[in-house]
């Protein structure tokens, strides 16, 4: 039997950890929200989510992840199963597994993206065609049509997708451990380097139409009347959930790596407050002031409206970069460059969940598990290519990168806290910490974070098309609640969508039925993992037996 | 930029760096306990 993995040192496991919470949205989504959902004052209710539901929620999934590691689980079925007698338990754990494969499967696509606009920035393709026309190409999208199948976007996914395998296979400290001890210095230098020279253009310089700055102040203007609006609440506190990776499963799986005594209280939060410095100081600082520089603060705001900075980053800041010169090739590498690091980071804690319980419960070889795990992330990531133009992509995106995310987050909140229950939890988080916790969390992991992310969670079911006020009021005066098309509810209805069918006029196959199709097969793998927590409990029994 | 959003940025970036080196100094100086 093989030796079981370990971190090969501290500061190799709290970057892995910090690694694995930056993502792409500390740089694409953040700075976004921030500007659209009041500007300096959304930090107030981002950093109160942070206290009481981010950190919080770190130290139960650090502590639920070092509990099961002690038993021999290093994937969230098993962890779960070990925090009470209930047989159910394990089930919730089952998300932590469905969440990793699915989004890997799409997260890995746009990685590959990021990689394949390094290749294109230091060749020179963006000289000769604009990014607004390559992507689409890249993609291969089509007018009017549902299905895509890009050669040069499949060679850069299974070449992203075999470098996570590969590292995936080198095992936790020579593999994943090693990828962020270069990835997360090489993250932190490229982001400060662009950082610094976007910020010094000046009005004047080639291209230059406004100054930098003003796209900072557009991200830092406190706007406080946009406190009393719930949705500024609801956005700060989604943005906390989404950049931490908290309801993944992906922390659990690197904290069971750890021995009973070893410190969680310091190691998650220097890990959590690592991303909170990558996202607010280095992702509010490069995307929207150079973007303003070249733009104008106007375009800026038109283009982040959405609350994403998304076509900012992939179709705008290749073009703005040729201002740049001779660097302009470096500046497009240092941007996609860190954009990689921050993606593949992030994919292989989803990668080692699942290897983890196929090696755990299903008793796989490290090898065999692994490719797997990249077999099924193959699969699953063709379909979002495949059908990308269709909606499935966003689809995968919505229901596990969001949607599964909240629902497991409030389960193992409300499992920990009020089955393990929170003397046996305090136990568990305070036991060999290198800090003193403060004791108020007691209370607030009991009572706050499971209420933060319920409301977070009611927030998105029933999100109304305009405010929350005119909802409330609307409803009120019996008309009823305006439920937005972007709401769970909304989407599961196919709200606003006038005229709703599977097949166009001509036979062919509709966006809705896509989505609709996308939403099958992901039930479809929720409850593949299901059955296979199932069997593996089922043969562990008979063998006990 | 506004005084306002000088403020904010400079009181925000001072909490999150504080917190940042702070416990990353906290987690490289800390001596590994037995089984570390």
């Amino acid at each position: 039997m093989p030796a079981p993995q370990q971190w090969g040192t501290r500061v190799g496991l709290v970057l892995a950890m910090a690694g694995n919470a930056v993502g792409l949205g500390n740089f694409l989504r953040f700075p976004a929200q921030a500007a659209q959902n009041g500007g300096g004052a959304f930090l107030i209710p981002y950093l109160i989510s942070f206290v009481l539901m981010g950190l919080p929620l770190l130290w139960v999934e650090w502590a639920i992840g070092r509990h099961g590691g002690q038993h021999g689980h290093h994937s969230p079925p098993g962890m779960l199963d070990r925090l009470g007698p209930q047989r159910w338990l394990k089930y919730v754990g089952v998300f932590g597994l469905f969440t990793n494969l699915t989004i890997a499967a799409y997260y890995c696509y746009i990685e590959s993206w990021t990689l394949a606009y390094v290749w294109h920035s230091v060749t020179g393709t963006f000289r000769e065609i604009a990014p607004t026309e390559f992507f689409p190409r890249y993609l291969g999208v089509e007018e009017g049509s549902m299905f895509a199948v890009p050669e040069q976007a499949l060679f850069w996914f299974l070449l992203t997708l075999v470098l996570n395998v590969w590292i995936l296979s080198r095992g936790l400290a020579r593999g994943i451990e090693l990828a962020a001890r270069i990835g997360m210095p090489l993250l932190l230098l490229f982001g400060a380097v662009l950082a610094v020279r976007g910020l010094l253009l000046e009005p004047g310089d080639l291209g230059v139409v406004q100054s930098p700055l003003e796209g900072l102040n557009f991200v830092w203007e406190p706007q406080l009347g946009g406190l009393r609006d719930p949705s500024t609440w609801l956005a700060a506190a989604g943005q906390i959930f989404f950049t931490l990776s908290v309801g993944m499963g992906s922390i659990h799986c690197y904290a069971s790596y750890l021995s009973s005594r070893q410190d969680i209280a310091l190691n998650a939060s220097s890990a959590g407050w690592m991303n909170e410095f990558v996202e607010v100081v280095l992702g509010g600082s490069i995307l929207i002031p150079i973007a303003t520089a070249y733009l104008g603060l106007e375009a800026v705001q038109a283009a982040t409206a959405g609350g994403s900075g998304f076509g900012l980053g992939f179709l705008t800041l290749p073009t703005l970069f040729a201002n740049w010169g001779w660097f302009a090739p470096v500046a497009g590498a240092l941007w996609f460059g860190l954009l990689f690091f921050a993606g593949i980071t992030s994919s292989l804690a989803m990668g080692q969940p699942v290897v983890a319980f196929l090696q755990d419960e299903l008793r796989w070889a490290h090898t065999r598990a692994t490719l797997a795990f990249g077999a099924a992330t193959l699969a699953l990531g063709f379909v979002c290519v495949w059908l990308y133009p269709g909606g499935a992509f966003d689809e995968f995106d919505f229901w596990s990168g969001t949607f599964a995310l909240v629902v497991f987050a409030l389960g193992e909140s409300i499992v920990f806290a009020w089955i393990f229950g929170m003397d046996r939890g305090w136990e568990e988080i305070t036991r060999g910490a290198d800090i003193t916790v403060p004791r108020m969390f007691r209370f607030v992991i009991r009572w706050v974070t499971p209420l933060f992310i319920l409301v977070v969670f009611v927030g998105a079911l029933v999100e109304p098309l305009g405010t929350w006020d005119a909802a409330v009021r609307s409803l009120l005066g019996g008309d009823g609640w305006p439920l937005a098309p972007s709401s769970v509810i909304g989407r599961v209805l196919h709200v606003g969508e006038v005229d709703y069918r599977w097949f166009d006029d001509a036979g062919g196959f509709t966006s809705a039925f896509v989505q609709d199709a996308t939403r099958l097969l992901l039930t479809l793998v929720w409850a593949t993992c299901a059955v296979l927590v199932w069997w593996a409990w089922k043969h562990k029994k008979e063998n006990v037996r | 930029m506004t005084v306002s959003a000088w403020i904010m940025l400079a009181i925000t970036w001072s909490v999150i760096s504080f917190f940042t080196v702070g416990f990353f100094v906290a987690v490289v100086r800390t001596p590994p306990r037995e089984g570390d």
